[in-house]
């Protein structure tokens, strides 16, 4: 591996951000090469600890920050941060390719790439932080890019008052979050990722519990706290949702695995019936949502919300498959959904309308672009073999396992609404009669469809030899 | 005998060519089509070199390699009678078809596309027989739906086939949710996925029944391949999915997978039945209504409908029934042999059947260039004749026909049951037995009607100008014709050799020679009422169709109750516009929730910052403005008062400053005496 390899990760895209912006008139022309290049370079050196992980040595780095109050700079590699942690660069990365075209003739490019690189390091400090002042920190870096991609390069007119909806409800939820960590402190003198809850009094370890747990439940966008999803997800420029949708709400379903499994299982235990429940009316109603939407990116943004239900299903059983699962399918998801924004930007760029009412018969003027946004819709309807099935298959594997029969055969039968959804937006984009005006659409350019096929190459390969993740993923228990 | 790695290579070899056949495409757009012959002809080699093996009992039996580490998901085949058997059955057929539609579909610009999607679907069909454990079949089972969803949607530019497709996915997977949540509460229970496993420990059964689950764990696993094999009330996608896809991929027959899945699991439930668990009556009854009752309901809609692909749908639907309704007998039997051999016999003999019929309808609606019944008379070609002879008279169960020896077969094995239901005493069973008796019966004089419908309206007299048809075409649908003709005909001598071939499953030998068959079928109560009802329903089917005495169109209007029974037919009872209700519903409420609950949780969002907002102006406006500040303001106020009025004291004459300092002089002593103690 290479030495200080998960600080570079992180260091490399902030400095390359700010360089970028501060020299924005020189590098303007190529700022979107350059970016991508300095994304990649993130996503090499994340990909330089594999051999450790492999060999499920977990790597932590440690450096002096604040020596009066004894805080240090931690990070922590291992069977749990580094899958997520890959997922979020290489998903920011082909994002980041992606833009090249598509935000081609925006104006403020230095800008925007300059937020997105801000936007990626936020989230990958989030997934390798070793304590939780640092965790929340990243967490707010996160927020603050992603509000300006939105609020200054959203599609509509509404996208100031959407990005103020968005900043202020993750806002909140970061507050929770942070009473959460400041209590944590308060009880156990220490910033670092709770190993067990025992030093916290069992008065008050359910209200700490529940101080996390609303922080991430608004990343998930958990029912009821999800409606801030949709809107940014659909107002977001595509490749911007694309991370958004793909990556930056998986940052609370890591956070849930990482803090809430392994420091409050027992708490976890007790709540895994509210927990489940919780999860399964996510799915139901994020899935029956999406089935009203004719808007490509707001079907979208549902079908997340309702696939966030999955993952918080399978963490909330407390059962290890149900978690290894989970991550599985923060990874997975991460591969899917993103795949499908950035097919979905390629209709939109390419016919210049999102009402999936107008679209028809685009199979075969756009092939790559549907069959890829075939994987990826029937990989999220868990469709063997693709990826999607294998992540499914053990959340409710586990969630049989851990006693809750009932309760998973109701979401395993409510997979089907996916399957509508899906199945109801490639039929009517892609077969069917072409409406005149869209008798001339072409494919879009190489530049959109490399990172298209790169993830759904993905999809495909991992859904064929899922060891290939799970030998580096495992629940944090 | 066995050619090496037999059992893995008939299955991952059409899948190669799946994976290749893109590639090939590229390169020159036939050369798919001869992959496809070449990688299912192997495939169908290494299929057969099985055979021998299993007749002789040297096969190894369930291999295993390992798929995610340090877990029970494995990819492993058994090879055992009834998967060879079938794996055989689909590659050769498979092979048949492939060749026909080489020539079929020649004329067809995606080639590629149609060459992927038929070397897929026959790889994912012989991983459901060949798989020796559950989530493995189930795969192939998904990869099997969505080929036939894609198939279904082939000509993806006509918004109605189009439209097939999504129906026949979703339909398939409402079915295939119910399998996979029956897989995974058996693996809850039983900690394993293996079938051979699965079939020796049953202890998890007993803990299912405990629970109370076993019923509905059994039901849902019936579910799924209620589905698949297109069983009341899940039947309505396989009619227009075929009738929508390419005409010669229907002859590969994907709902037998179906009954193939519960041949797979009878003899692992019937255990569990014989042990007494609680439930498995119930749901070997439910299974035996649900066959009879598919197989008389779909034998009904074939009678009325126009498109040849329809009609062999609903018939292959209504076969299934018979096959189904075999084995729910065989469960609630003490001895499962009877059932079960009649359901696999009947399902072996009915693939090439169903094939030939199939490949039949393909090659005479290529001719004439119409898939409507009515379109198809007066097209002369003997093959094509015979074939539907032998087809639709097989089906119809005319002696000594294939068909006619299996239902009969079923039958008495109904018979059977009821008899030993009474001599034990258990009336319902005894009844309920008697009435699948009489349904199947009544299936069979329906299946009569419509099997001599088709072959009437087919071989009607008008003249035609027919297309040419390719003699690849041919070839292979006379091959099919031997096969089946040979399968038809000497049906009677095979069965003694299938039960030897299939007695590692049984442990009894109850055919061991042809007179055993014999007088088990021939002498029964069904016999009788077999021919009776085919002579009441091929009787008005020959009068109006083969003589033509009757003209149909004038009969039914004349009598109003014929055509509104003609109407509810014609409409399959309903049954499709009920579900295109459901999902309306389902949109219908999906929009409503949204306009009403989700619009209304944003709103009460902005109403929550609409409150704080107001709240932080009415608190800047009283408390803030009017109240601090302006108490602020009252203080400055006054101290800027009492400041000036003070400031008229400060004169500046030396003769004040000097008074006022002696008055404070004497009030500091005065002070220091009244406070200041006494000095020590």
């Amino acid at each position: 591996m290479i030495l200080h390899a998960s600080l570079l990760a992180i260091i490399l895209p902030i400095f390359s951000a700010i360089l970028i912006y501060v020299f924005g008139k020189y590098t303007e022309k190529y700022v979107g090469w350059i970016a991508t290049a300095m994304a990649s370079l993130s996503v090499c050196m994340i990909l330089s600890m594999v051999t450790d992980v492999v060999e499920k040595v977990s790597i932590r780095d440690t450096y002096v920050w604040i020596p009066s109050i004894e805080l240090k700079l931690g990070f922590v590699v291992d069977t749990v941060s580094f899958t997520i942690a890959l997922i979020v660069a290489v998903v920011s990365a082909l994002s980041c390719f992606y833009s090249i075209k598509y935000m081609e003739n925006k104006r403020g490019q230095t800008g925007y790439y300059a937020s997105l690189l801000l936007f990626m390091a936020g989230m990958i400090g989030v997934i390798l932080s070793a304590n939780l002042i640092q965790f929340y920190l990243f967490w707010e870096l996160m927020l603050i890019p992603s509000y300006f991609l939105i609020a200054s390069w959203g599609v509509s007119k509404k996208r100031l008052t959407i990005g103020f909806k968005y900043f202020i409800f993750t806002h909140i939820g970061a507050l929770f979050m942070l009473m959460g960590i400041l209590s944590i402190y308060a009880f156990t003198g220490t910033f670092d990722l709770p190993q067990a809850s025992a030093e916290i009094p069992p008065t008050s370890i359910l209200t700490v519990f529940a101080l996390l747990l609303i922080g991430f439940s608004v990343k998930m966008a958990i029912f009821p706290v999800h409606t801030w999803l949709p809107d940014a997800h659909s107002e977001a420029p595509t490749p911007i949702s694309a991370m958004l949708s793909g990556v930056m709400i998986k940052c609370g379903a890591y956070a849930f695995a990482r803090i809430l499994l392994s420091g409050f299982g027992q708490t976890v235990t007790q709540t895994s019936d509210v927990l489940a429940i919780l999860g399964v009316v996510t799915m139901i109603y994020g899935g029956l949502m999406a089935l009203a939407q004719t808007d490509i990116k707001r079907l979208l943004a549902y079908s997340s919300i309702s696939q966030m239900g999955y993952i918080f299903f399978g963490l909330g059983v407390y059962s290890t498959m149900g978690a290894t699962g989970a991550l599985f399918h923060v990874v997975n998801h991460a591969v899917c959904k993103s795949l499908l924004f950035m097919c979905a930007g390629a209709i939109i760029h390419q016919t210049g309308t999102r009402n999936i009412r107008r679209l028809g018969g685009l199979a075969d003027k756009m092939p790559i672009t549907c069959a890829a946004s075939l994987i990826g819709a029937l990989s999220l309807a868990g469709t063997p073999p693709l990826n999607g099935f294998w992540s499914e298959w053990m959340i409710f594997s586990g969630g049989i396992s851990s006693g809750k029969i009932l309760i998973t055969t109701i979401a395993v039968v409510s997979t089907a609404i996916t399957a509508g959804y899906y199945l109801w937006f490639i039929w009517r984009a892609f077969f069917g009669t072409t409406p005149k005006e869209l008798e001339n659409t072409k494919e879009a350019s190489w530049l959109m469809c490399i990172p298209i096929i790169i993830l759904a190459a993905i999809a495909v390969v991992v859904g064929i030899w899922p060891d290939i993740v799970l030998t580096v993923l495992s629940a944090p228990f | 005998m066995l050619l090496p790695y037999a059992p893995w290579l008939c299955w991952l070899i059409p899948i190669i060519g799946t994976a290749v056949t893109p590639l090939v495409g590229v390169i020159r757009r036939k050369f798919s089509g001869y992959l496809a012959v070449l990688s299912i002809g192997v495939s169908a080699l290494f299929s057969f070199s099985m055979i021998p093996d299993i007749y002789f009992g040297t096969a190894p039996s369930d291999l295993t390699i390992p798929w995610i580490s340090n877990s029970i998901i494995q990819v492993g085949v058994l090879v055992d009678s009834l998967s060879v058997l079938m794996a055989s059955v689909i590659t050769c057929i498979g092979f048949l078809v492939t060749v026909f539609s080489v020539a079929y579909m020649q004329e067809e610009p995606s080639l590629a596309r149609f060459w992927f999607l038929i070397q897929l679907f026959i790889g994912g069909y012989v991983v459901i027989v060949m798989a020796d454990n559950l989530l493995f079949m189930f795969i192939g089972w998904e990869i099997v739906g969505i080929c036939c969803t894609g198939l279904a949607a082939f000509w993806y530019k006509d918004s109605n086939k189009a439209h097939m497709g999504l129906k026949t996915f979703l339909i398939l997977q409402v079915a295939d949710v119910l399998l996979l949540a029956s897989i995974l509460i058996i693996y809850a229970y039983s900690n394993t996925l293996n079938i051979t496993e699965l079939s020796k420990n049953n202890n998890w059964m007993g803990e299912l029944s405990r629970s109370g689950l076993l019923f509905v764990t059994a039901l849902m696993f019936f579910g799924g391949a209620v589905g698949k094999a297109a069983q009341f009330p899940l039947q309505e996608w396989l009619p227009d999915a075929l009738a929508a896809s390419p005409s010669s991929f229907n002859a590969l027959t994907e709902c037998l997978a179906g009954p193939f899945l519960m041949a797979r699991v009878l003899p692992i439930f019937h255990q569990a039945s014989l042990m007494g668990y609680s439930g498995m009556i119930n749901f070997f009854l439910v299974m035996t209504f649900m066959g009879a009752l598919t197989a008389v309901i779909s034998a009904l809609i074939a009678m009325t409908q126009a498109n040849i692909f329809k009609v062999l749908s609903y018939g292959i639907s209504s076969v299934i029934g018979y096959m189904m309704a075999a084995f729910g007998l065989a469960g609630l039997m003490t001895d499962m042999s009877w059932g079960y051999l009649a359901g696999t016999f009947l399902l072996t003999v009915d693939a090439f059947v169903s094939a030939l019929l199939f490949l039949t309808a393909a090659y005479i609606s290529y001719a004439v260039g119409s898939d409507d019944l009515h379109h198809m008379g007066g097209f002369k070609s003997r093959i094509a004749h015979r074939s539907m002879e032998v087809g639709a008279l097989a089906l119809g169960g005319i002696p000594p026909l294939s068909g006619f020896w299996c239902t009969n077969w079923i039958q008495t094995v109904a018979w059977d049951l009821a008899e030993e239901a009474g001599i034990k005493g258990q009336f319902i069973l005894m009844i309920s037995s008697y009435v699948v008796f009489a349904l199947l019966i009544v299936g069979a004089g329906i299946t009569a009607f419509y099997g001599l419908r088709m072959m009437g309206l087919v071989f009607s007299s008008e003249e035609k100008v027919p297309k040419k048809i390719p003699s690849l075409m041919r070839i292979s649908l006379v091959a099919t014709l031997a096969i089946t003709m040979f399968l038809d005909f000497l049906a009677l001598l095979l069965i003694p050799s299938f039960n030897k071939f299939l007695l590692p499953l049984l442990e009894t030998l109850t055919f061991s020679n042809i007179v055993d068959v014999l007088i088990y079928i021939v002498p029964s109560i069904s016999t009788v009422l077999t021919c009776v009802a085919v002579a009441v329903g091929g009787y008005p089917a020959y009068q109006v169709y083969v003589a033509r005495r009757v003209n149909p169109v004038k009969l039914i209007e004349r009598h109003r109750f014929l055509g509104k029974i003609h109407g509810f037919l014609w409409n399959r009872f309903y049954i499709d516009a009920l579900y295109y209700k459901v999902a309306d519903f389902f949109g219908r409420s999906s929009k409503l929730v949204y306009k009403y609950l989700e619009c209304s949780i944003d709103a009460l969002n902005y109403g929550v910052a609409g409150f704080f907002r107001r709240l932080s102006s009415v608190l800047y406006k009283y408390p803030e403005l009017r109240g601090i500040d302006a108490l602020n303001y009252f203080l400055a106020h006054w101290v800027t008062l009492f400041a000036r009025r003070f400031r008229k004291t400060q004169t500046g004459v030396l003769s004040y400053n000097m008074l006022t300092a002696f008055v404070g002089v004497i009030m500091l002593i005065a002070l220091l005496l009244l406070f200041g103690g006494v000095i020590p």
